[in-house]
């Protein structure tokens, strides 16, 4: 066996972490736990944290920018960055899922999430295409059961089994635009491809393959047109699972975007731009369109995520170090949000019994800190400051900006209006609005962890929209490495 | 008492405002008290004008007491303070009415701290507007004096008082936009709001200004002072509002009001519209004169179809006015001649005279009302019998404004139709002949109040003149038969600065 | 007294009541007196500390005083950076003045005080920021903060009818606003190719002139939909009837104010060639602010509705000020953005006293409330002949100088004008006749108490200033000239 150097092993010890996670899951399910407590949850969401913690603190030192095992990865700060986020946005759930009896009581849930977040941050790392493409899946599957996991609700499981359809199906699709590009470049590396392409040959046969592959990535994020799959699935599935898809999902499948970006931008120039800037239109668009007319609470977080993945694309569609910066740092804030909002509509939901917005009537009055808390995590939705959406929003633009994408950014501003809309929607009926009296206070249990992690995530969000520093100088690194 | 002369106009000018915060601070139920407060801080005033006649340098050319104060630097504007020898017997005017009418408010019941604040604000007003030689803080005090005439009118007035204050008050200030915007234009233009600065600048101006003919400019704006001031005079037909305006306002506000008020019009035409505009005004003579002619004539068949007693006296007013803007007219049409200078002379000394007059005559109109609660003409009658010294003194006042010779009325007049004559002598003519409807409604007035069968609805409620009232009247009769039988009391004054100007 | 200009004074102005702000939210729910008090500090802390701004400012030192700097986010070239120059100087006084004002008129609010009062120190930290930044990251920072209170605000304590409709109008108005400004900076900052957000430096970069004629309208119309400018300002009746008194009070007072500044410090400062470019534009749509929204005022039934358009129509006098780009009309801008701004506030407070007590707002309904709130009445006159432009108050000596820059831009824009100060004393005269004078419809309106002896001294407090502001213009004149220095070079040297 040629050596395995020591080196390759330590970089890619944050993934080898959450293998070792799993395992010990395992073993903690067979053999330790006691039947219906949420002790693995907690366990697997100690383990997440503390990867998150040690990635940013350890494997940052031994970022580089060389591929390792044989091409396959490359810990690069960007995969440092979105490991450490992943692993976060996991611990998060982890947390607001204990409170749940239904999820935290199977010592499957935690061992499934874990596995997906392996996957995602493989995702992160992949620096070729078969390892893309088996990251891919690898987060998928759990997902696609995580999401039908409350077997004896319909929509759950309409909500997995339509998540695995259509994943299934645009991993189809993607997989045959990596077959193309395979096939015409002669190797399955990024940089190679790269350069097989860079000389301006070939630029149709790119594009053709490039879409087919950004189907895939597409449907990863929720973008239109790849997007019709999120509100139900978020709306069926549980809302803490719901929340990880939002998030975290989301998170990796823009650090895979990006990375491919990076090939395919060079050699296609404006015609590439031009195309994610549409596809950023029509998701911004849409997503706030189809927002304002949402009655469920959870659809309509489905609908402002869509929205949130087309300011995102904003951002990729400007192609420079700084925008990709200026996303990873969006997507920070996003995560830490968009966590606590889907956490809130579930306390809601079990407060009102009722996941319909307008039961959501004088919830001020009842809980003021419940509605504070909502009251967060929506403006940072609409990016309002001193929240942390405000923060992310402002940066992409500006790097849009930068790179020229004016028009794009206006486009951009003017969707902010649209969504400020609903956002506020929710919020007058917290605040304005009197309780109805047909609704009972139903008392809420377990929800130590809950408050746990939403005063985490409600710290990050004024945390992230007032302090950028060290994290931006942390993403700026990633950005340029990512480039280079 | 250096700085005392040294700033006279600025202690006159101010001292009344002064008196309206000490008013402010006294307690609102003692009325003695504050009528004599009142009293007292608008004698000084008075004091001061005196002073300054005393001292007026008879033989100096242009503006005297001058003073300078900082005040709206950023736009070249300060407060610039002087009088000459029109503005001084102006000046000498307001300060000699508002003690009066300070006087004849002794009976006032309701809010009289309010009231007796808004006369000393008015004085102010007035008195800015004479003694100031900066453009814009002419119209500061132009305008500052609308506000306390029309609480005047509206709080304190008869019954038909919110229509006559609105009135008066939109009246005035539409005319006034005009004035703003010209004012604003002769700033901008000439970089500076100092009058004999604008004086100089605009005169010289003979380039196109934003494209059109200068003197196309100069005819706009023009009209825009001519027409601000001739609603304030009143002239013809601009005048609806003084009648419903000086019959509704209380007694001592119509004293003001005909007395002062509507000198500041003619005013500004000598200060402003001549000398800013003299080609324009020459040009334009013509129809001032002939609009004045109408406003002597209608304004005396006016007065004589009236039952009102006041309403009566109010379109008396209008009727003295146009003489006033006949001989202006004259004068800018004939400007630098000797006519001119005649003509002026005898506005300015029949503005003193009328104002004195009209006052009187109000307050008369005033002292039956409080007895009778009435101005009915056609209820009153016969009061000679009952109150022989009022009656003297209403025959006095009356002929004082009928033009008596004797009395100052007649030297204004015949003055004015001496410089008026040569230049316009169709309209002097005229005039003349509403001269005599003048004394019609005059004589038509007196015999219905004094004369006939005594009306019994009066009996035992009728007291004569009383002390205080007699204490009103008397100074104005001083001066109208002073400048009767000595005119050059005041026309001396007048001359010293009518033959530099005119 | 320069050891003031040695402590971070416009950054302790700021963060004090920030941390009242918070302090007040973190108090038990039902607690009634201590929001009140601690707001109470919180705002007469930044009055005081912002009278000092203003009355130490140095008239004739030219660029900004009492800067603070503090690194934000250097890769990007964002800062903290706060400081006033002549303009903004008197703009922070008046936001100390409007806040303090507010609270006190708001002392009885009974439902749900420890929000109220948290979130109404928070839309003054907002304003007084925005005024304060140097930086335009920063500015946009303080500027979306009052989102939040803005609306909240309205639809929590607002007039019934309309709270919901007029809250999300206001709001979703006022950010499309500030959006497209926002994009229009964005791009100016990319294209100014100095990496930095710092808005003294940037103002040294000269932009090309077509990147100006294009971001300019972006910029300057954005904001100036704050300032409420035609057409964009039907956000601006609705949105200030529906609010709760003290709220219209900052909205109108110093709210708008935010816009037209931002308008000018970040629209003609960065971009002058671009602004030469669109002004006869802004002149004509000012123009029709001033008529237009007079013409409004004179048809209202509502109270309210009239102070709100007349609001409108007033700021169109500030718009028309900037728009002619000389001294004298910026100077008139500047004097009426403060003049405004305190009669604005009176005006609310007196309508919300009314209202308070007789539950109507209708002109036929009320009458005669002189007699049962004489220095209420006082105080709507004195604000009345402001609006007015009566020589003698604020108004005046605001307008004049802004039809003396009008003549030299475009005459016709001033005899236009003029129309709108006829119809403004029409309206005004009307509003004060029937609500105030004539006979009080005692069958209708019940029991009126007179106002408490606070409010009294707010009135009073508010009058004072509007009156000295018309007699001494001076006190105030030459600070902002030391602010309109600046821009003027900038338009002539080009």
């Amino acid at each position: 066996m040629t050596g395995i150097d020591i080196m390759s092993l330590l970089r890619i010890s944050p993934l080898l972490a959450i293998t070792l996670l799993i395992f010990v899951l395992l073993a903690f399910d067979l053999f330790v736990r006691k039947r219906g407590t949420a002790a693995a949850t907690w366990l697997a969401a100690g383990g997440m944290a503390l990867i998150a913690v040690g990635t940013l603190v350890f494997a940052s030192r031994l970022a580089s920018a060389d591929p390792i095992w044989g091409g396959l990865l490359r810990m690069d700060m960007t995969a440092v960055v979105f490991i450490s986020l992943i692993s976060t946005g996991a611990a998060v759930t982890l947390v607001f899922a204990s409170a749940e009896p239904r999820l935290a009581r199977h010592g499957e849930f935690p061992i499934l999430l874990v596995s997906a977040a392996l996957g995602l941050a493989l995702m992160a790392a992949a620096y070729d295409l078969i390892s893309l493409y088996i990251a891919m899946e690898l987060a998928g599957i759990p997902l696609y059961v995580l999401a039908g996991f409350l077997i004896h609700k319909k929509t759950s499981t309409e909500a997995g089994l339509k998540y695995f359809l259509y994943g299934a199906m645009s991993s189809a699709v993607m997989l045959y635009g990596f077959s193309l590009l395979y096939g015409f470049s002669g190797s399955m590396a990024f940089p190679a491809i790269a350069s097989a392409f860079s000389g301006g040959s070939q630029t149709l046969l790119l594009c053709v393959a490039s879409l087919l592959a950004v189907v895939g990535f597409g449907y990863k994020i929720a973008a239109v047109p790849f997007h019709f799959w999120a509100p139900d699935v978020y709306e069926g599935a549980p809302s803490e699972v719901s929340g990880f898809l939002a998030t975290v999902s989301k998170a990796a499948g823009f650090a895979v975007l990006l990375r491919f970006t990076v090939i395919i931008l060079p050699a296609l120039g404006v015609t590439a731009q031009v195309a994610i800037s549409v596809l950023a239109v029509l998701s911004m668009l849409l997503g706030n369109i189809l927002a304002m007319q949402q009655k469920n609470a959870k659809r309509l977080l489905a609908y402002s995520s869509i929205a949130h993945a087309g300011y995102l694309l904003v951002g990729v569609a400007a192609g420079t170090a700084q925008s990709a910066s200026a996303v990873f740092y969006y997507l920070t804030g996003y995560l830490f949000t968009n966590l606590a909002a889907f956490a809130l509509v579930a306390l809601a939901a079990r407060i009102t019994g009722s996941e319909d917005i307008e039961s959501f009537s004088g919830l001020s009055r009842r809980n003021p800190r419940l509605a504070l808390m909502f009251l967060v995590a929506f403006l940072s939705l609409a990016g309002i400051p001193p929240f942390a959406g405000f923060a992310g929003k402002l940066l992409v633009f500006y790097s849009a900006a930068q790179a020229g994408l004016n028009w794009l950014v206006v486009v951009g501003v003017l969707n902010s209006v649209l969504a400020l809309f609903y956002y506020l929607n929710v919020i007058k009926l917290i605040y304005a609005r009197p309780a109805p009296e047909t609704q009972a206070a139903s008392a809420l249990a377990n929800i130590g962890g809950v408050k746990g992690g939403l005063v985490l995530c409600m710290t990050a969000i004024l945390y992230f929209g007032v302090f950028f520093l060290p994290w931006y100088d942390i993403l700026a690194r990633a950005g340029m490495m990512l480039w280079n | 008492m250096n700085w005392l002369i040294d700033n006279i106009l600025l202690v006159v000018l101010f001292l009344p405002t002064l008196g309206a915060l000490i008013l402010l601070c006294l307690p609102g139920s003692k009325s003695r008290l504050l009528l004599w407060t009142a009293l007292g801080i608008s004698l000084i005033p008075l004091a001061f004008t005196v002073v300054m006649l005393l001292r007026f340098n008879y033989s100096a050319e242009g503006y005297q007491f001058m003073a300078d104060y900082q005040w709206y630097a950023a736009i070249q504007s300060s407060l610039k303070l002087g009088v000459d020898g029109i503005s001084l017997p102006m000046v000498l005017l307001t300060t000699l009415l508002t003690p009066l009418a300070v006087l004849a408010s002794f009976k006032i019941s309701q809010n009289l701290k309010a009231y007796l604040i808004l006369f000393l604000l008015l004085e102010t007003g007035s008195l800015g507007v004479f003694v100031s030689l900066d453009l814009l803080m002419f119209f500061v005090f132009w305008e500052v004096g609308l506000v306390p005439m029309y609480f005047l009118i509206n709080q304190w007035g008869g019954e038909n008082r919110n229509y006559a204050s609105l009135k008066f008050i939109l009246f005035t200030m539409t005319g006034s936009l005009g004035l703003l915007l010209a004012t604003q234009l002769i700033g901008v233009v000439s970089g500076t709001y100092d009058l004999v600065q604008v004086v100089a600048k605009w005169n010289a101006l003979d380039q196109p200004l934003f494209g059109i003919p200068i003197a196309t400019v100069k005819t706009i704006a023009f009209w825009a002072f001519a027409i601000a001031f001739a609603v304030k005079v009143p002239i013809w037909p601009f005048h609806t509002w003084l009648p419903d305006a000086h019959t509704e306002a209380p007694t001592a506000g119509s004293m003001i009001l005909a007395g002062v008020l509507l000198k500041l019009g003619a005013y500004g035409f000598l200060r402003f519209v001549l000398p800013f505009f003299p080609e324009q005004s020459a040009h334009f003579a013509g129809a001032l004169a002939i609009l004045a002619t109408l406003a002597i004539v209608l304004g005396a068949f006016g007065a004589y179809g009236q039952k009102d007693f006041k309403r009566l006296v109010a379109y008396s007013s209008i009727n003295h006015m146009g003489m006033v803007v006949l001989a202006i007219a004259a004068a800018a049409a004939a400007a630098g001649t000797p006519d001119a200078a005649s003509a002026v002379n005898g506005s300015v000394l029949l503005m003193f005279s009328h104002g004195v007059a009209a006052a009187g005559m109000f307050f008369l109109v005033g002292v039956i009302y409080d007895q009778t609660h009435t101005r009915d003409l056609t209820r009153l009658g016969g009061f000679w019998q009952k109150t022989p010294v009022y009656g003297g003194i209403l025959i006095f006042t009356s002929m004082a404004a009928l033009g008596l010779p004797g009395l100052s009325g007649f030297v204004s007049e015949f003055l004015i139709v001496s410089g008026s004559l040569p230049v316009f002598t169709v309209l002097t003519a005229v005039a003349m002949l509403g001269l005599l409807f003048t004394g019609l409604y005059t004589l038509k007035a007196i015999r219905d109040v004094l004369h006939g069968p005594f009306n019994v609805e009066w009996a035992g409620h009728l007291n004569d003149i009383s002390k205080r009232e007699t204490a009103v009247m008397v100074p104005l009769m001083l001066f109208m038969i002073g400048l009767g039988i000595w005119p050059r009391l005041l026309l001396d004054i007048i001359n010293a600065a009518v033959k530099h100007i005119f | 007294m320069t050891w003031i200009n040695d402590l971070p004074i416009l950054t302790i102005m700021l963060a004090v009541p920030l941390l009242f702000a918070v302090a007040i939210l973190c108090l038990p729910a039902g607690s009634k007196n201590a929001p009140r008090w601690l707001a109470l500090a919180g705002g007469g802390f930044l009055f005081l500390l912002s009278t000092i701004v203003f009355f130490v400012f140095d008239k004739s030192t030219p660029g900004y005083q009492f800067v603070d700097t503090f690194n934000w986010l250097p890769a990007l070239g964002i800062s903290y950076r706060v400081g006033v120059d002549g303009i903004s100087a008197p703009m922070v006084f008046l936001t100390g003045i409007v806040l303090l004002s507010g609270i006190v008129v708001s002392w009885k609010i009974e439902d749900r005080p420890r929000e109220f009062f948290s979130y109404i120190l928070f839309l003054g930290v907002s304003v007084a920021g925005v005024f304060s930044s140097l930086d335009v990251f920063q500015l946009f920072f303080f500027l979306e903060i009052a989102v939040f209170p803005k609306y909240l605000m309205i639809v929590m304590w607002g007039w019934p009818q309309k709270k919901e409709y007029g809250g999300m109008k206001l709001t979703l108005y006022l950010f499309l606003g500030s959006m497209l400004a926002l994009a229009g900076i964005l791009a100016v900052v990319s294209k100014a190719g100095i990496n930095s957000f710092d808005i003294t430096q940037l103002l040294g970069v000269k932009l090309d002139v077509g990147v100006q004629k294009l971001w300019f309208p972006f910029v300057f119309i954005g904001f100036a939909i704050l300032g409420g400018l035609f057409p964009f300002y039907n956000w601006a009746p609705d949105g200030h009837v529906a609010a709760p008194t003290a709220v219209s009070m900052l909205l109108a007072g110093v709210e708008m104010k935010v816009g037209v500044f931002a308008a000018l410090r970040l629209g003609i400062r960065l971009m002058p060639e671009g602004a030469k470019f669109w002004a006869p534009l802004i002149i004509v749509l000012a123009t029709i602010n001033i008529v237009y929204g007079a013409f409004l005022a004179l048809v209202q039934k509502d109270f309210k509705y009239i102070i709100g358009f007349s609001s409108v129509s007033h700021m169109g006098f500030v718009l028309l000020g900037f728009a002619s780009l000389n001294a004298d009309g910026l100077l008139g801008a500047g004097m009426q953005m403060f003049s405004h701004g305190v009669m604005t506030a009176l005006f609310f407070a007196i309508v919300g006293m009314v209202y308070d007590r007789t539950h109507t707002r209708d002109l036929e309904q009320l009458g005669g409330m002189s007699r049962k709130m004489p220095l209420a009445a006082l105080g709507f006159i004195v604000a009345g002949l402001v609006s007015m432009g009566m020589p003698g108050f604020s108004g005046f000596v605001s307008e004049f100088p802004i039809f003396m820059g009008t003549w030299q831009a475009a005459p016709v824009a001033a005899i236009v004008a003029v129309i709108g100060v006829v119809i403004t004393a029409a309206y005004i005269l009307r509003t004060i006749g029937n609500v105030f004078f004539g006979a009080f419809p005692a069958e209708k309106l019940g029991e009126v108490s007179d106002i408490p002896w606070r409010d009294k001294v707010i009135v009073i407090g508010l009058s004072i200033i509007l009156i000295a502001m018309g007699i001494f213009p001076s006190l105030i004149a030459p600070v902002i000239e030391q602010g309109t220095s600046s821009v003027l070079a900038l338009l002539g040297g080009m």
